[in-house]
């Protein structure tokens, strides 16, 4: 199917959901189910807080859809529902950062890119540490890709902001990426 | 080895994808909710994307307040608060040579006509048109039917619209109806203490024409009648679902900036293009 032809379906969908038909907004949901939960699986760090943030935002989504103003940015919208539940699950587990059940990494089936770079757990601490919404940020630019304009349109900020909270958010985990290193550095560790 | 790559590269490997794959009871468990939660009526402050592409929020911000001190004067530094009852005061847009804003001199807003709605107005240029994208009609459900002008500001809505009264409809009746739909909606678009009684109704002027200013929490609404048309044109100073109080009244900086843009419109109830009227069963 071509990438006009999907867009037109989902608009339809959008608009067939936006007066009350729960059977497209339950195709929508399915569709968009799996990148949400990688979203804020990778948000939140944790299964079952991902689980619940996008079964929150998929409810809240039905509820606000006929409020959604255009349907092409529908899944702007509702990733920035996402979000903010993922900060909201974030709030409700306030012992989240240092107490949470640790996320069962199940390895990416190519030899482990990351291994050669710098040690997985480590940057798993480090990564924990940021707060959600730089999280997000980061989330929004290496999982799915996003520019600084879909950014913006996700956060709800301008370009030139999401460009600025991007940036502090690399270096903040560069920093804490190098707190990290450090002992292991002076033990031999691979980042120097 | 450049650091900045060094972190973009683990983050890139770190969060790439994988097959992530929501748990189908997870689904099944939002779907079920869904089933037993009824949706919200469309906002006529639809959900909002930012796009300021000319000046900071922070400048736009500051651009407003300056607009209503300049339009209000003294009124809203000394005065009482805005509120139902209020006598009008004609809007006399007098920059003060003190302020360089371009935003006082509405000669610099971008001029709007709507291809729909038959007026025809100007916006500040921290404002952004969104056109509509269907016509209005009551009750208003869809959030996309107003030719809108949307700011990350304190002001962050204006809108105007206009309809073809039904045929043997009154101002009054319109009126009445208009506030069924907006209070006594399954799900209400403002609480009722929202909707101030006609009485407490302030006048003003749209294009020479006599109109009604309500006072609305948060909000404030112009209603013009020409000929057999009713034109509405709001100011929000919120874009949350709801508005912020259940008490009426603005702030300055929405009625300051409201009140100026109403002398930016001009009527041309001529130019509007209205919906075909649905044809009734028995035409066919």
């Amino acid at each position: 199917m071509r990438a006009t032809e999907r867009a037109e379906m989902d608009r339809d969908l959008v608009e067939q959901a936006q007066g009350g038909d729960r059977e497209a907004f339950g195709i929508l949901a399915r569709t968009r189910g799996d990148t949400l939960f990688g979203i804020a699986r990778r948000i939140l760090r944790d299964v079952g807080l991902a689980e619940d943030a996008v079964q929150q935002a998929l409810v809240i989504a039905w509820r606000e859809l006929p409020r959604l103003r255009d349907p092409d940015r529908f899944d702007a919208w509702l990733q920035r529902l996402l979000v903010h539940a993922c900060y909201a699950e974030a709030r409700r587990k306030r012992a989240w950062s240092a107490n949470v059940r640790v996320l069962p990494i199940d390895g990416p089936t190519a030899p482990d890119e990351l291994g050669w770079l710098v040690d997985r757990d480590e940057v798993e601490r480090g990564f924990r540490r940021l707060p959600p919404d730089q999280r997000a940020i980061l989330v929004l630019h290496h999982y799915l890709g996003l520019g600084l304009t879909e950014i913006g349109e996700v956060l709800d900020i301008p370009p030139g902001t999401a460009r600025s909270r991007l940036h502090y958010a690399h270096r903040a985990m560069r920093a804490l990426l190098e707190a990290d290193a450090r002992p292991a550095a002076a033990a031999g560790g691979r980042l120097s | 080895m450049n650091r900045t790559t060094d972190a973009e590269r683990i983050l890139d490997v770190f969060l790439a994808p994988e097959a992530d794959r929501l748990p189908d009871r997870v689904l099944e468990a939002a779907l079920a909710e869904i089933a037993r939660t009824p949706q919200r009526r469309a906002l006529r402050v639809p959900w909002r994307f930012t796009g300021m592409p000319v000046l900071s929020r922070a400048t736009a911000v500051a651009a407003v307040v300056v607009a209503a001190v300049a339009v209000g004067g003294a009124l809203y530094l000394i005065g009482p608060g805005p509120g139902p009852g209020r006598p009008t005061q004609a809007p006399t847009p007098s920059p003060s040579p003190s302020v360089s804003a371009d935003l006082l001199d509405v000669s610099t807003w971008t001029a709007f006509t709507s291809s729909r709605y038959g007026f025809s107005a100007k916006y500040p240029p921290t404002f952004e048109a969104v056109p509509s994208l269907q016509s209005w009609r009551m009750p208003d459900t869809p959030g996309n039917m107003f030719d809108g002008f949307s700011s990350a500001g304190a002001v962050r809505w204006l809108d105007g619209v206009s309809a073809l009264l039904p045929v043997g409809t009154t101002q009054a009746d319109w009126y009445d109806e208009y506030r069924r739909d907006i209070v006594e909606d399954e799900n209400p678009w403002e609480p009722e203490t929202c909707f101030t009684p006609r009485e407490d109704w302030e006048s003003t002027t749209v294009d020479g024409v006599a109109a009604d200013l309500r006072v609305a929490c948060g909000a404030m609404e112009a209603f013009v009648f020409v000929e057999d048309r009713v034109y509405v044109f709001a100011a929000f100073g919120y874009d949350s679902v709801q508005p912020p109080t259940d008490e009426p009244g603005v702030s300055d900086e929405v009625r300051g900036l409201f009140e100026l843009w109403l002398t930016t419109i001009t009527l041309d109830p001529a130019a509007a293009v209205d919906p075909a009227p649905i044809p009734s069963p028995t035409s066919t």
